[in-house]
């Protein structure tokens, strides 16, 4: 049977045009009602077409150099296509609802890792939420936020997202951070049909399931691995590097990227040490990559451990560069680490210092609100909000027409206060993501610059980033 | 060859007395084998004096010409066979270890006993009296009932919480279905195709809830739950009896209504259990459920337990294991009370004067009763006798003494002491009211009254093998078991004049002796499978998953220590108080046998074992469990059944 | 050597003897090939007839019972009648019905819900959650019965509750020996006499065999989520939604959101949308009955003959608009027919299925029960209404098998 259509034909030469032609960054309109949204002209169909699945490098595209798949996913405006009956269900009547309900899933227990990353989440998002309501809530009510806490223990939090569901009669939710309840608040969305904004997870899976009821803007694994190579591999031209990796979800999914990439830029990292979460000691891991001579150190850690292992190594001479996820690159680092953080480079999800209006604004208002300052996980929270809150203003109170609006950013750019997303057709934010290097006890911060934009350098890209 | 002569005469020349011994023994070995098989006649009663132990008969069975009656005898392993006519046993059938339940064939010719603590049923040839088979059960098996066609027999397993259903051409298990908690009891329905199972306990239920009991109807066409009847503010039901088609066909079972959750000070003078007959009505889809109490108002006949009907006569029968009586009931005039008067009414505490007929006193602790044309028969459990009730007079016509050692040992006195209600008030309730079943537990939540109303609410704890896990209560402040059943028992709970100082040491003496049945979970040879060895690990480590070290206090071992009854026998504060708790550390319990007396914690608040550490152990104060996984967790609750 | 030899004739004539039954019956099939009836005539259960609103994820047959899990709670169905909804109110572990399956020995009907596992006997419910029990999450999306087994597909792996020793046990990465999960989501079960298989979302098809405690994995050979390398590469995606196991031990068809895959112990037989007659990548279930797969896509039921490699596409005529979301209302059915050379027919019926997103489907006889976004559809098969094809599998124009007017 040969059923090879003239589509799918057309598809594979699209591809690779695609492939050949790098990456194809278009800056496009917004959706309808996206008030914050930057307002450029829409690309053309082909450029559109040239877009690739999560931002990848040609060099990065599995068995790229040797055969073409018989197909590829992500690519095709349907990837999220929802053929349900959701968007028939009736619309309530909203005058008889005390509030528009939002729910939120986040890590909040102090004692749990991740709790920092979830309370800065839940500021960002009760910021847009009291903004909304400022302006108007929706059509006069206000929107109520149901915070439920990401409690991994027994696995409690899995129930959160139905409880939303069923007894808030939420309308769409934010959460969460850690990989893994994301995955499962999102497999029981299908089912339940809710529609999630995922603003702090960097599970790169999370986009790959295919489940039309998520839009993810921050920076994934992915974004950061493909940067982080082409720095380490084609802007440096080191060698041999080693990855180190707490031996988590968060680690494995983010050394699994990075390394994958390294490889087939032709520098498969030639050591991939896992060490505990809770683990303070590197001193055996490091002596062994001391005896095999490393030219750098990829850290997939969390910022003190990450701290820890830099301080470790420098204290037994090893004077390889180091470098780090986006979890690297947070002031705990440099708490751990003092001085021996000097030139680590890593990946940021945000750039804190620069000086977008935007940004300068939203910083402002959050500080005077909670009296401290604005993080990655807050700023992508309140623009995660700010695309729910439009788009339900947008579709009315019907959960799939809400998502059918979020629907809408495939292929086009959301500017908010984190920097200008832009979204593939799984719904993932695949904008440039930005480097931080330690000097002198902090961070300085530049956009990333991939090698391969040569061809289609991004022009919009900085200037709606709002630099 | 030598001759008998011979060898008087090499004896007396002084043979070997080596020889001589050996012989003897090998006579007494075949002879105690030839009994082992049937006891017949004078053999039994030799054998009767010749053991300690006594008959504990808890099961009758009738043949169906009346002739025989077959008594489970739990204390001796033992089935008896007993002429009717003459009044004498006539065989006693060696069976398991615990028999507790007795199915007969509706030709009279298979009787089958429920072994509780050898997880298996005996089947008996009547003719031959000897056991032919041994079949399968499940865990604690403890009631029985054989299908109309004599196909299947339908096992009640007490500690599986479900039902066996035995195909007794194969004798193999077929299936299992679900009953509600401790089931014990079974019986076939006349007139629809149904099994009835009654539930010992209640469901382990929101704890400022009352309890709601459990009739399991089993179709036997389908051989699946048919309907499940919850029986509200019930527990302990017992024996089903159903009165014949003329007389409604309603089933008939005593229970206990606990009066667990109202504070017990309001109560002082009134009473904490009544004691209820459910009538569970047939007529109609539907099966409705009537409840009357068999009281009076003066006096309690406390533990209703058997239950029987006499087909030819109005008659039913109820004994009550507390009140060493039994109270007959006429069917009628119970049917025209329920139909025609009020609902008030009928829960009138003095309702029984309405269809109760006669009060008969039977001996010590009467348990089943089976009734024929003309006769019913009681098994008196803590007497080792029958009661005999001519069904035409109303009158006891005799008894028949099984034997039993005499006189009677502190062990059997304070057997009689622990059924006995006849030292509480109004002979409300006595130990067996509470702890059923030899001292397990009633699986309730208690308000008792001291210091304050509504405070100090606890859970009622087991009374098997306690023995070296004192002090006792929940707050410790009884030093041991002559304290716990003398003045105290005597003051808040029997609010009489309690036990003399010899009969307390007679209850002390009997509840040590109380033993857990073999625990089901343990492999034979008490081997732990792979789970349940790495739950031991979990129990007994001392670094947490993350390799952090578990001071020594917040190991599990530490106050469940093994050698010790896992118990350490001191006040622990795990975190578990509530607003009504006036302390805040309570003893550490005994683990032994745990995994069948739920729920759990001092006020009962954790429905299941997995809720001590899922939902009442937050911040590790129970030990440190929240580093482990629901893997883990899961083989440490998979070890502790062991126990 | 003789001994050999003659064992090779024998087998060779064995052989040949099988080849010409084969070839008889193929040709006698071709005589007379059609495929099994269509089915023509639906009767569909939505809140219109007392059927409760949302999504139906499940269904399941217990003699003339019809069980259906849907958003909101579980629903009875008996002699054409909604007979009873449960929800939570009567006992239900969770708010929406993922599963149900039936113990046919027991009676008892076991439910995954979000929200636990229940079990429904006599008329009450029992409740299994993460909390009180052994099982591993309240998320459960699959139950399956087998023996005194239960099993419960959960979001943190596979539980299985022995319900005479009242004993879990969870099959996970962190359970002991470790189960080679790549993830721990489970989501479905089939459950053979002698293998346990589980589908993983993210994690591809793993397979435990109940007698050697052995375990066997099987994932997207090429390792990336985003191209299938190969068509008949192996797992075509490792995101499984459904499986369904073959009468022969190691035989399975496995569901995915990126089309269908067949093992037949030996090779893989992958379907896309743009290589066969599936009608949508994205499916919810798949289900096996005798030789044809039954696929539950978003975008019609699909029926197919592995043997004819004919497919058979059941969906609402105007499904188009009824996603769309307008005002339309559910009118004619349609039958799309697909020969493997490409060929298509499509057949219009009075009747309609209730939604073209269908999330499962269970047989009772020979009516179909099939679990739609917008109700619970009951499928009637008539007899007179089959498709006619020749030797080469090719649809057969001048044959009018399946216009219905019912």
């Amino acid at each position: 049977m040969k059923f090879v259509t003239k589509t799918q034909s057309n598809r594979i030469v699209r591809w690779a045009a695609g492939a050949l032609a790098g990456m194809a960054m278009a800056v496009s309109v917004v959706p309808a009602g996206a008030q914050s949204a930057a307002c450029v002209p829409r690309p053309s169909r082909a450029r559109l077409e040239a877009m690739r699945y999560a931002n990848m490098p040609a060099q990065a595209f599995p068995f790229g150099r040797y055969i073409k798949p018989y197909a590829l996913w992500y690519v095709q405006p349907d990837t999220l296509a929802y053929d349900g009956a959701a968007r028939s269900l009736p619309t309530p009547d909203w005058r008889k609802l005390p509030a528009i309900n939002l729910g939120f899933l986040g890590p909040l227990q102090p004692e749990y890792a991740n709790a920092a990353y979830g309370m800065a989440m839940l500021r960002g998002a009760e910021l847009a939420l009291a903004e909304a309501n400022a302006h108007g809530g929706y059509h006069g009510k206000p929107f109520a936020l149901k915070i439920h806490n990401d409690k991994p223990l027994w696995g409690a939090s899995a129930i959160e997202i139905v409880r939303m569901r069923y007894r808030q009669q939420v309308w769409g939710m934010l959460g969460s951070v850690n990989g893994a309840s994301t995955h499962i608040a999102l497999r029981a969305a299908l089912k339940i049909q809710l529609p999630i904004v995922d603003t702090a997870t960097t599970d790169p899976t999370v986009t790959e399931t295919r489940i039309p009821w998520l839009l993810h803007n921050f920076p994934d694994d992915r974004q950061q691995g493909y940067a982080l190579a082409d720095y380490i591999f084609n802007h440096l031209h080191l060698q041999h590097v080693a990855i180190l990796r707490v031996n988590a979800r968060y680690g494995r999914l983010g050394d699994k990227v990075f390394f994958n990439t390294a490889r087939r830029l032709g520098a498969q990292p030639s050591v991939v040490v896992k060490f505990a979460p809770y683990e303070t000691n590197f001193t055996r891991p490091l002596r062994e990559l001391q005896r095999l001579g490393m030219d750098g150190l990829v850290l997939w850690a969390n910022a003190r451990q990450a701290g820890l292992i830099v301080r470790q190594m420098r204290a037994m001479g090893m004077h390889q560069p180091v470098f780090g996820s986006s979890r690297v690159a947070y002031p705990a680092l440099l708490k751990t680490a003092g001085a021996s953080a000097d030139g680590l480079v890593a990946v940021s999800a945000i750039d804190p210092t620069r000086l977008s209006a935007k940004w300068l604004r939203f910083r402002l208002r959050y500080t005077r609100r909670f009296h401290t300052a604005p993080d990655a996980y807050a700023a992508y929270a309140y623009d995660g909000m700010n695309m729910l809150i439009t788009a339900i203003r947008q579709a009315g109170l019907n959960r799939a027409r809400i998502m059918g609006a979020l629907k809408h950013y495939a292929l086009h750019s959301y500017r908010g206060v984190s920097g200008t997303a832009f979204f593939d057709y799984t719904l993932n934010n695949i904008a440039p993501v930005t480097m931080a290097r330690v000097e002198k006890g902090h961070f300085i911060y530049w956009p990333e610059r991939r090698s391969d934009w040569r061809a289609n350098t991004w022009p919009g890209c900085l200037a709606a980033a709002g630099r | 060859m030598k001759t008998g002569l011979q060898c008087a005469h090499w004896i007396r020349r002084g043979a070997s007395r080596r020889a001589i011994w050996a012989l003897a023994i090998l006579a007494l070995a075949a002879a105690s084998l030839a009994m082992r098989r049937t006891r017949h006649g004078s053999q039994y009663w030799a054998s009767v004096y010749a053991r300690r132990r006594y008959f504990n008969p808890v099961d009758l069975k009738l043949s169906p010409h009346g002739r025989r009656l077959y008594v489970a005898c739990e204390g001796r392993n033992e089935v008896l066979a007993i002429d009717t006519r003459t009044r004498s046993v006539i065989a006693a059938i060696p069976v398991g270890r615990h028999p507790k339940a007795l199915a007969l064939s509706a030709d009279g010719r298979k009787l089958y006993a429920a072994n509780s603590w050898s997880q298996t049923v005996s089947e008996i040839d009547t003719r031959k009296l000897q056991v032919t088979r041994t079949l399968p059960a499940g865990w604690g098996p403890e009631g029985m009932a054989i299908d109309a066609a004599g196909r299947f027999l339908y096992v009640a397993n007490a500690l599986g919480n479900d039902i066996s259903i035995l195909r007794l051409s194969s004798g193999r298990e077929i299936s299992r279905l679900s009953s509600g908690h401790f089931p014990e009891f079974a019986a076939r329905i006349q007139g629809r195709p149904w099994i009835a199972i009654a539930n010992l306990l209640a469901q382990p239920g929101p704890a400022d809830q009352s309890p709601v009991d459990q009739l399991t109807l089993i179709n036997t066409a389908t051989r699946q739950v048919a309907r499940r009847i919850l029986i509200p503010d019930a527990i302990q039901m017992r024996h089903i009896a159903q009165a014949s088609p003329r007389h409604g066909g309603e089933l008939l079972i005593p229970y206990l209504q606990p009066h667990n959750l109202v504070p017990l000070i309001t109560l002082r003078h009134d009473w904490y259990a009544g004691n209820g007959l459910a009538i569970v009505q047939l007529k109609g889809g539907r099966p409705r459920v009537r409840e009357v109490l068999l009281d009076n108002l003066d006096r309690a006949y406390a533990n209703g337990f058997g239950a029987a009907v006499a087909l030819h006569t109005p008659w039913a029968l109820i004994t009550a294991s507390g009140a060493d009586r039994v109270s007959i009931l006429n069917l009628d005039k119970l049917n025209h009370f329920l139909n025609t008067a009020p609902v008030e009414l009928t829960r009138r505490l003095d309702a029984a004067r309405h269809f109760i007929v006669r009060r008969l006193p039977t001996g010590h602790d009467p348990t089943a009763v089976v009734a024929g044309d003309h006769f019913a028969y009681i098994a008196n459990r803590a007497d080792d006798t029958i009661t005999i009730v001519d069904l035409d007079r109303l009158v006891i016509a005799g008894t028949i003494a099984l034997g039993g050692r005499q006189p009677l040992t502190a062990k059997r006195r304070g057997q009689q002491l622990f059924f006995s209600a006849g030292h509480s008030n109004y002979g409300e309730l006595a130990c067996a009211t509470c702890h059923p079943d030899e001292g397990f537990e009633d699986g309730l939540v208690w308000s008792f009254e001291v210091p304050h109303l509504g405070q100090d609410i606890v859970e009622n704890k087991t009374l098997l093998a306690i023995r070296g896990t004192s002090p006792f209560k929940w707050n410790g402040l009884n030093p041991n078991l002559a304290t716990q059943d003398g003045p105290r028992t005597a003051m808040y709970i029997f609010r009489s004049q309690g036990f003399s100082p010899r009969q307390v040491q007679d209850l002390v003496t009997y509840i040590n002796a109380r033993r857990l049945p073999p625990n089901p979970y343990l492999e034979p040879g008490g081997r732990l499978t792979a789970e349940q060895a790495r739950g031991r690990e979990l129990f007994f480590r001392t670094n947490t998953n993350t390799g952090a070290f578990i001071p020594v206090k917040d190991r599990c071992y530490t106050c469940h220590a093994p050698l010790t009854h896992y118990t350490s026998r001191v006040l622990m504060n795990v975190g578990t108080a509530t607003a009504e708790d006036n302390v805040q550390a309570f003893k550490v319990p005994s683990l032994e046998g745990i995994y069948m007396r739920p729920p759990y914690l001092h006020n009962g608040e954790a429905k299941t074992l997995e809720e001590i550490w899922t939902k009442f152990n937050p911040h590790d104060q129970h030990g440190i469990t929240s580093d482990m996984n629901k893997e883990q967790l899961n083989e440490l609750i998979d070890f502790l059944k062991t126990l | 050597m003789n001994s050999h030899a003659y064992d090779f004739s024998m087998h060779s004539m064995l052989r040949r003897l099988g080849a010409g039954v084969l070839l008889a019956v193929g040709l006698l099939g071709a005589a007379t090939a059609q495929t099994p009836p269509l089915y023509t005539r639906w009767i569909n259960y939505t809140p219109a007839n007392g059927f409760p609103a949302g999504e139906v994820y499940s269904v399941a047959i217990q003699g003339a019972k019809v069980w259906a899990g849907t958003e909101h709670g579980l629903a009875l169905i008996e002699n054409g009648q909604v007979q009873k909804v449960f929800t939570r109110d009567d006992g239900l572990a969770g708010y929406a019905v993922m599963s149900v399956a039936v113990d046919h020995a027991t009676g008892a009907v076991w439910v995954g819900a979000l929200g636990g596992l229940s079990r429904y006997s006599g008329g009450k419910f029992t409740h299994y959650t993460v909390l009180s029990s052994g099982l591993a999450n309240d998320l459960v999306y699959n139950v399956a019965v087998r023996g005194h087994y239960v099993w419960a597909a959960t979001a943190a792996g596979v539980s299985r509750l022995n319900i005479w020793t009242h004993t879990w046990r969870i099959y996970s990465v962190l359970g002991q020996p470790s189960a080679p999960f790549k993830e721990p989501w489970a989501y479905a079960l089939s459950i053979g006499p002698h293998k346990a298989y589980m589908g993983l979302w993210g994690g591809g098809v793993v397979t435990y065999d109940l007698r050697q405690h052995t375990w066997r994995p099987y994932l997207d050979p090429d390792g990336s989520a985003e191209i299938v390398l190969y068509r008949n590469q192996g797992l075509i995606s490792n995101m499984v939604s459904s499986l369904a196991h073959g009468p022969q031990s190691n035989t399975f068809w496995a569901g995915t959101y990126f089309g269908l895959s067949g093992y037949d112990g030996t090779r893989w037989h992958n379907y896309l949308r743009q290589d066969s007659g599936l009608a949508s990548n994205f499916i919810n279930g798949v289900t096996l009955e005798g030789r044809r797969v039954w696929a539950a896509t978003q975008r019609g039921l699909c029926e197919f003959d592995p043997a004819t490699h004919i497919w058979v596409t059941y969906r609402p005529a105007n499904w188009r608009a009824l996603d769309s979301g307008s005002a339309a209302r559910l009118g004619r059915g349609e039958i799309l027919i697909t020969d493997p050379h490409g060929r298509q027919r499509k057949l219009e019926t009075a009747s309609s299925i209730a939604h073209n997103y269908i999330l499962s489907l269970a047989f009772q006889g020979r009516d179909i029960w099939v679990a739609t976004a917008a109700g619970l559809s009951h499928g009637f098969a008539s007899p007179s209404r089959r498709i006619h094809y020749d030797d080469q599998n090719r649809l057969q124009p001048h044959a009018r098998p399946a216009y219905a007017r019912h």
